[in-house]
């Protein structure tokens, strides 16, 4: 077991330039903690709109309070994650880098929010319910966001 | 063939830092103004650091930029 656990630990330090506790800066973490709380509160979100969906017919008003519980949660665990990361660890600025890997991210993405926009005005010729266009602009929203944290993740990781 | 985000951009920090007294990279980020893991990234050719970025570390170890980075040509150059 020890053996497959340091042969993991070579393969990931091959991987990633060195261990993760070591390595990871703060604009790194924080990275880390957006990507985390993007997921907590889409996931959260997606399972009660989801079964809203599945019930009985629903308004896209119905969604509003789920949408204002889902920014709240975005909010606060951001919030408390970051205030965690400042005490427990060292606060760098941003440097070259930390930018260079931020706007390699966003080149990236850039694409996927504009698509969702021309996907919702086509859907606004084609008379889709609005409810669905709504959640279609929400979800590329969302997955822009993630997509440049994960791309960011990876940069850090890999190097640029 | 050279591996997956390494740059062609070779140096000698590690050495640099070692002959100026075991200077740690925090220490040389404190100097240069950027953080640990970027000197980090930049000593293992992970990372190509600005012109000013690099002047500052031939400034910090008292050299000239050659003797702190060196360019490998790809073999299509040559």
């Amino acid at each position: 077991m020890l053996c497959v656990s340091n042969k993991m630990d070579t393969m990931l330090n091959k991987v990633f330039i060195t261990k993760w506790h070591e390595m990871s800066s703060f604009e790194e973490k924080s990275n880390l903690i957006q990507l985390g709380s993007m997921f907590l509160s889409f996931g959260v979100y997606v399972a009660l709109a989801g079964s809203m969906f599945q019930g009985e017919e629903v308004k896209l008003m119905d969604f509003a309070p789920l949408v204002f519980v889902a920014i709240l949660l975005l909010i606060f665990s951001n919030a408390a994650g970051h205030a965690v990361v400042a005490i427990a660890s060292r606060r760098d600025t941003r440097d070259e880098r930390d930018k260079l890997i931020e706007w390699r991210a966003t080149m990236h993405v850039s694409w996927i929010t504009p698509a969702g926009v021309i996907c919702g005005i086509a859907g606004l010729f084609l008379e889709v319910q609005p409810i669905l266009l709504a959640h279609l602009l929400l979800g590329s929203l969302f997955l822009s966001e993630i997509g440049k944290s994960l791309f960011r993740l990876y940069d850090y990781r890999s190097g640029v | 063939m050279m591996a997956k985000g390494k740059t062609r951009i070779t140096n000698e920090i590690r050495r640099l830092r070692f002959q100026h007294g075991e200077m740690t990279q925090q220490a040389l980020a404190d100097r240069i103004g950027v953080t640990r893991q970027t000197v980090n990234a930049i000593e293992g050719s992970k990372y190509s650091p600005s012109l000013e970025v690099a002047f500052q570390i031939a400034q910090v170890f008292e050299v000239p930029l050659d003797r702190v980075f060196h360019y490998q040509a790809s073999s299509r150059q040559e």
